[in-house]
């Protein structure tokens, strides 16, 4: 028998459950995908839009009276 | 058949795969106790660490379960699951380092071999052999004598040439060979 032949009959020993915890992992990034976002995330985000919006309108009107 | 009804839990293939597609948790549990030992083997053949195995199972039944929509039934669905986890534990292997092809490209004329055996290897003394292969011979290794992908398959998913390939193949082959002589087979 070749020996690449050797390792295909034998590769299946291989196999064996993972354990347990392997499952919970699993299960918790799912569950992580499924579940909605919180509200309070979401205003956190909109929060930080309108902040860099307003940083960036003073930063403009600053260089604006500056060159004047 | 009987055994495999059995593990799907009196579902057919087709009904499990209809249920995952529907995000059935319960369809995905029965999937991974079905589909998790198998695909445990194939991710400790690539990578050295039980944990990263580990790591790139989860990974990989993640993708299984949330791509599911795109399994279109063309080949078996081990096959597709099979292919996703190889994906999975050679992405773990680039994390962690990357892959180093050792060796002399020109080396892939497969010179007739009269080296025969016939042993029964145990899981350690296989694990054993592959954790003493560089990572480019053992990756190599693994797609195209295990996996069955061709040379040009394997050029593509990695980014090597061909006569890369080839002559990793050849040197994983001769390392195995002085391995196994060392081991009194």
């Amino acid at each position: 028998m070749d020996i690449f032949d050797l390792f295909k009959k034998n590769a299946s020993k291989l196999d064996e459950p993972p354990p347990e915890q392997t499952w919970a992992k699993l299960e918790q990034r799912l569950l992580q995908r499924k579940r909605p976002r919180r509200k309070g995330i979401q205003f956190l985000q909109l929060g930080a839009v309108v902040l860099i919006v307003l940083v960036l309108i003073v930063a403009i009107l600053m260089v604006m009276y500056y060159k004047k | 058949m009987g055994k495999l009804l059995h593990l799907y839990g009196y579902m057919t293939e087709q009904q499990l795969i209809t249920r995952l597609k529907d995000q059935d948790p319960q369809a995905q549990r029965r999937a991974y106790e079905r589909f998790a030992p198998m695909m445990f083997g194939v991710c400790k053949r690539y990578l050295r660490t039980r944990e990263d195995a580990e790591e790139a199972l989860v990974s990989g039944f993640f993708k299984v379960f949330t791509l599911i929509g795109q399994y279109g039934g063309a080949g078996s669905f081990e096959g597709w699951i099979r292919r996703i986890m190889v994906n999975e534990s050679l992405m773990m292997l680039r994390k962690n380092q990357p892959i180093i092809f050792p060796g002399d490209d020109s080396k892939f004329a497969d010179e007739p071999d009269s080296y025969s055996i016939d042993a029964e290897l145990s899981a350690q003394e296989i694990l054993d052999m592959l954790d003493q292969l560089p990572n480019g011979y053992r990756t190599i290794f693994n797609l195209y004598v295990l996996e069955g992908f061709k040379h040009q398959e394997i050029a593509d998913m990695l980014g090597i040439s061909i006569n890369t390939s080839k002559s990793q193949l050849i040197l994983a082959k001769e390392k195995l060979k002085s391995l196994l002589k060392a081991k009194g087979f």
